[in-house]
């Protein structure tokens, strides 16, 4: 990694300059280390990757329509299979996204069993944003509340996020954001029925583009890691599909309307039905070999 | 551009120190400071003021996008998020180093892909034949060649140096888009008042970028 690179250089350049400090001659020798200089003030700029939680996914698509449908969900049975990293870290990030949909809609007695599966294994995977006595009785006092269902489960969600990543346990991380984006893509492909070009589920669903870019991005920076890269590849191959999608662009514009800055224009992606067919399977077959630990 | 000696010394210094943190951008001790960054009622109103605001009461939700981080003075970071359609966010910075802290400067910025063709046209020659087959002399023949170059351009869809250098946006969106925050770190000459706060030392600020939003126009059935 570049950074690495520099630090490196940064820590040499120190061990270097430090003996000159005492002596006159030697800040010469110092003075003219221009190639380090130039590396050292030139660091290349940091680029972040940030991706939007199922729970917000979840909450654009209720606007539209949808319904709580139990037997989309990964069984809670299903986390006997999964014994090691890989499968716990996705299935963490499928559990979580199905708690969120669960959550957003009302689903309240499955939600609790949710809460209870994805704390289990935040544990296992040693992710210090496990729930407390106090989180449940939150919950079983908010139960048939949707809204704070939601909120909860997404600050928990949030909670693994921020923990994961300032623990520089980023390969874990993406994995978890690929399982639950893979199972919230599963879960709204379901809810969306047949292709129809009108239909705005849909629509929002080939928006989704720009979230998949961002996952794949992200976990470009851990590829080094075998089992982040065979899951990116399995999702470059989504991506493959999307971008097999007719897009039209108009011109991207922004300026001030009702008091607030107005962006139009820009990229729309348009599927066919041919299009999304292919897609609606290959998000089925990652989502099976992930909830089956294959 | 020729360092002195003392400043070769303060980056080599702290750019170890620094860039160990801003590999992941992360510091547990800025942890949480994009918290702090939402616009104060009086900031908000003294911006609305005059303003035909569209009236809207739901609640601002704090947005998983957020980030904190630790940055090198005059660091450049690109955040990536995506907007979806329809709903209104609002976009603010703020610093507990005093050099830092309402200086910050952002823009939010678009990359577009954008086709050309380009035609290029060679002329060879080629062999002529009489109706025997034999070569009879040369004709010169044009040919084209057609080649399809994308170009990848970036917008500026709002710039807060243009906009009295002001911390916080509000904005919604058309489309889902994927938006690059492009954060500038404002350089400090004199980074002594620093090293009393612990949350930013000598060489370094902690920056929060906290993202909201709200129900926004044209939504149904929010809840």
């Amino acid at each position: 990694m570049k950074y690495n690179k520099i630090a490196i250089i940064s820590s040499l350049t120190l061990a270097i300059s430090l003996p000159a400090c005492d002596g006159g001659e030697k800040n010469d020798e110092f003075e003219n280390k221009d190639t380090t200089e130039q590396i050292l003030t030139e660091p290349e700029p940091q680029v972040f990757y940030q991706i939007p939680t199922p729970n917000e996914f979840f909450t654009v698509i209720k606007e539209i329509g949808g319904a709580g449908k139990q037997e989309l969900m990964n069984p809670l049975a299903n986390k006997e299979k999964y014994l090691d990293n890989k499968s716990k870290a996705l299935n963490f990030g499928v559990y979580s996204a199905d708690l969120a949909y669960a959550s957003c809609y009302d689903m309240g007695p499955i939600s609790f069993n949710y809460f209870k599966v994805v704390d289990d294994m935040s544990r296992e995977l040693d992710i210090n944003a496990a729930f407390d006595e106090s989180v449940f009785k939150r919950i079983e006092d908010n139960i048939n509340n949707g809204d704070s269902l939601l909120n909860i489960s997404n600050d928990k969600y949030f909670e693994a996020y921020s923990y994961l990543e300032e623990n520089e346990r980023g390969n874990i991380l993406s994995l978890v954001v690929a399982g639950g984006w893979v199972e919230s893509m599963h879960i709204v492909m379901s809810l969306a029925g047949k292709f129809a070009d009108s239909n705005p589920i849909i629509e929002r669903i080939a928006d989704q583009k720009y979230t998949l870019e961002n996952i794949i991005d992200f976990m470009s920076k851990y590829q080094d890691d075998s089992d982040v890269n065979s899951v990116k590849t399995d999702l470059a191959k989504l991506l493959d599909i999307f971008n097999k999608a007719e897009v039209s662009v108009t011109e991207s514009t922004s300026g001030e309307k009702d008091g607030q800055l107005s962006l139009s224009g820009g990229t729309e992606i348009k599927f066919n039905k041919e299009i999304y067919n292919e897609l609606l399977q290959a998000v089925k077959n990652i989502r099976t070999k992930i909830i089956n630990a294959e | 551009m020729y360092m002195t000696t003392f400043n070769k010394l303060f980056f080599a210094l702290s750019l170890p120190v620094s860039m160990a943190m801003a590999t992941t951008g992360f510091s547990q001790n800025c942890k949480g400071i994009e918290y702090d960054c939402a616009p104060t009622k009086k900031q908000l109103d003294a911006d609305n003021a005059g303003k035909e605001k569209n009236k809207n009461n739901y609640p601002w939700f704090q947005n998983n996008q957020s980030r904190f981080g630790t940055f090198v003075y005059g660091d450049t970071t690109f955040i990536n998020i995506v907007v979806y359609k329809g709903t209104n966010y609002r976009i603010s910075f703020c610093s507990p180093d005093k050099n830092v802290n309402g200086k910050i400067t952002f823009q939010l910025t678009e990359t577009k892909t954008t086709g050309e063709t380009i035609t290029t046209y060679t002329v060879k020659k080629e062999d002529k034949y009489n109706d025997e087959g034999q070569v009879v002399g040369q004709d010169e023949v044009t040919e084209r060649k057609d080649k399809r170059v994308y170009n990848k351009n970036e917008v500026v869809l709002y710039d807060n140096t243009t906009d009295n250098m002001k911390q916080w946006k509000e904005f919604t969106t058309d489309k889902t888009r994927k938006i690059t925050v492009k954060v500038i770190i404002p350089g400090s000459a004199n980074a002594s008042d620093n090293s009393k706060n612990k949350l930013s030392p000598a060489g370094y600020a902690c920056v929060g970028m906290l993202l909201q939003h709200q129900r926004g126009p044209g939504a149904t059935g929010w809840k």
